[in-house]
């Protein structure tokens, strides 16, 4: 920028914006402030633009201010939004494992006894034979394993489920022998389950998945299998509100004419556990459906108008183990007649009840002997 | 497009933003180095709202060098906010005439040719300077802002608001300075 011939140099607005801005080289600046020294109007000149800059920088400062206070204020405001949503969300998962693990501990009421499968028991407590295991899977597809007395293997029928009586529960103080012939208006109608055979086959490929339970399996494809847990149902005794035309009364009807051509006296003077056909010793026990194994209850739960048993062989023949929290009395308990009424059918007769079953025709077999 | 470019470290990001413009660098700025500064102020007699204050003035005076290109980059760059804090810190506490620690002294003597009235009176000019560029339109601020602040070029300044060359500008510019001028007058009569 070319230096003006005015007296005055800060005439030239550009020249002095430089000189104020610092911008002209220093023998330039030299040769100006020579002439500032003597000069007040252009003293006043330069004061001036410097007063000018100095209000143009505060003011742009004051502005560049104000929008970082907003800027930083709005990151406050959604950092302490964002934090509200984070100690929602740990508070809403904290929820969620809390309900998880109390379904997976059974702590409301569903999903009791986890949904994993558990080690199997038998009844005092020793690993069982044979054991049920996918819950789930258990429950849809675990159809009572003592179905319908038919004389050959039908699937069970949703009529059979209907008419059938169901297997009775009730309570150590309201139960009595007599409570448990009468029928009763609320038995409900059995689910319509897989029919006999599959079930007791899916019994048998559960089996497989425990190391105890292999044995059983094993023993289940071969004549002889050392245990096996059964479903059964208490069958009506009531003699007034038999329907002779059901398949399960005809089973019943059966039993007991065999029993009669045995002959009651005969009956009593035999060993009272000892199948009227085969000769075979059945040992009968009881206990309540507390002592059921865990992988038991589920079973117990979902199918509670029937009887958990577990057959069990043993060298003089076979245990019976009935899990009932009626209790029959020792000498009932004792007492109690196995009839085979079909290849893969019994029925136990005790003084208050009768209880059919469904079994493998082979463990049947196996017991007591090849009908 | 112009291409991505890839810093070696942070300091050399946040000049980019701030070379560009972009004002976010001195929000990141601000959240990295308040700590140190809260600690500062705290231990020398101040408080939280000094703190912010000190540290956003810091903050827009680095700004302002590194956009007018007096910025040098010697250290990194919160030993130059914790610099410029603790400075203006000083002054603040001597203008207040509280009590300034031991271990503090001002970097900066005062201009023994420039009178305390001096500068006094050139703060209240600046201050009316200040109030008189909100009525001059927005497009006479944002060229004067960007010649004394900013330091831009006239040639800087065209292509930026897009006027026809820097002669332009610079014919803008002084008539902007007049405008200004006036409404300073009108101020001052206004208030006597």
């Amino acid at each position: 920028m070319a230096e003006n011939t005015h007296t005055h140099w800060t005439e030239d607005n550009d020249l002095l914006s430089e000189y104020v801005l610092g911008r002209l080289p220093a023998e330039r600046v030299k040769r100006l402030e020579v002439h500032l020294q003597t000069c007040s109007v252009c003293q006043e000149a330069v004061r001036h633009e410097q007063v000018l800059a100095s209000g143009v920088r505060r003011h742009a400062r004051g502005e560049l201010k104000a929008r970082l206070g907003t800027m930083l204020r709005d990151r406050a405001a959604r950092r302490d939004q964002w934090a509200t949503w984070q100690r929602a969300l740990a508070v809403a998962a904290l929820v969620v494992i809390v309900f998880g693990v109390g379904l997976l501990e059974g702590w409301f009421g569903v999903g009791r006894r986890g949904v994993f499968p558990s080690l199997s028991e038998g009844p005092h407590g020793e690993p069982s034979a044979v054991t049920p295991l996918d819950s789930s899977k258990a429950l849809k597809e675990q159809a009572p394993q003592a179905q319908t007395m038919g004389e050959k293997t039908p699937s069970r029928t949703e009529t059979h489920a209907a008419e059938r009586a169901p297997a009775q529960r009730v309570s150590d103080e309201a139960a009595t022998p007599r409570q448990l012939l009468e029928p009763k208006s609320d038995r409900n109608a059995q689910p319509a389950g897989a029919p006999a055979n599959l079930a007791i086959e899916q019994e048998k490929k559960k089996v497989t998945e425990k190391d105890l339970g292999r044995i059983a399996d094993e023993g289940l494809s071969k004549p002889y299998a050392p245990a096996l847990w059964v479903a059964g149902e208490e069958l009506t005794s009531v003699p007034a509100l038999r329907d002779k035309s059901r398949p399960d009364e005809k089973l019943l009807m059966r039993a007991e004419q065999a029993m009669q051509q045995q002959g009651a006296g005969a009956t009593r003077d035999m060993p009272q556990k000892i199948d009227l056909a085969s000769g075979k010793r059945f040992e009968f026990r009881q206990a309540t459906t507390e002592m059921l194994p865990r992988s038991r209850h589920r079973f117990e739960e979902s199918q509670p108008l029937q009887i958990q048993t577990l057959f069990r062989r043993t060298n003089h023949g076979t245990d019976v183990t009935i899990y009932l929290d009626t209790l029959l009395n020792d000498t009932e308990l004792q007492s109690g007649q196995v009839t085979r009424v079909a290849r893969d059918s019994i029925v136990v007769v005790f003084k208050s009840m009768r209880l059919g079953y469904k079994l493998p025709a082979d463990f049947l077999d196996s017991v007591m002997g090849v009908k | 497009m112009s291409p991505r470019l890839f810093f070696l470290n942070e300091d050399a990001r946040i000049l980019d933003m701030i070379r560009r413009g972009d004002e976010q660098a001195l929000v990141t700025l601000h959240e990295a180095n308040r700590k140190m500064v809260a600690a500062f102020i705290a231990r020398n007699n101040g408080t939280h709202d000094d703190y912010e204050d000190l540290l956003q003035e810091a903050l827009v005076i680095l700004w302002e060098r590194v956009r007018s290109g007096r910025y040098e980059h010697a250290a990194k760059i919160s030993t130059f906010l914790f610099a410029t804090v603790r400075n203006i810190w000083m002054r603040r506490l001597a203008k207040a005439k509280r009590e300034i620690p031991s271990d503090m002294t001002l970097d900066e003597s005062p201009d023994p040719e420039h009178s305390v009235l001096d500068t006094m009176i050139e703060e209240e000019e600046a201050l009316a300077v200040q109030k008189a560029l909100d009525h001059i339109g927005e497009q006479c601020k944002k060229l004067l802002t960007l010649f004394y602040w900013e330091e831009y070029s006239t040639q800087e300044i065209a292509n930026q608001m897009g006027f026809a060359n820097a002669d332009t500008v610079k014919s803008k510019k002084y008539q902007c300075k007049k405008a200004l001028e006036k409404a300073l007058k009108q101020t001052a009569e206004r208030y006597g």
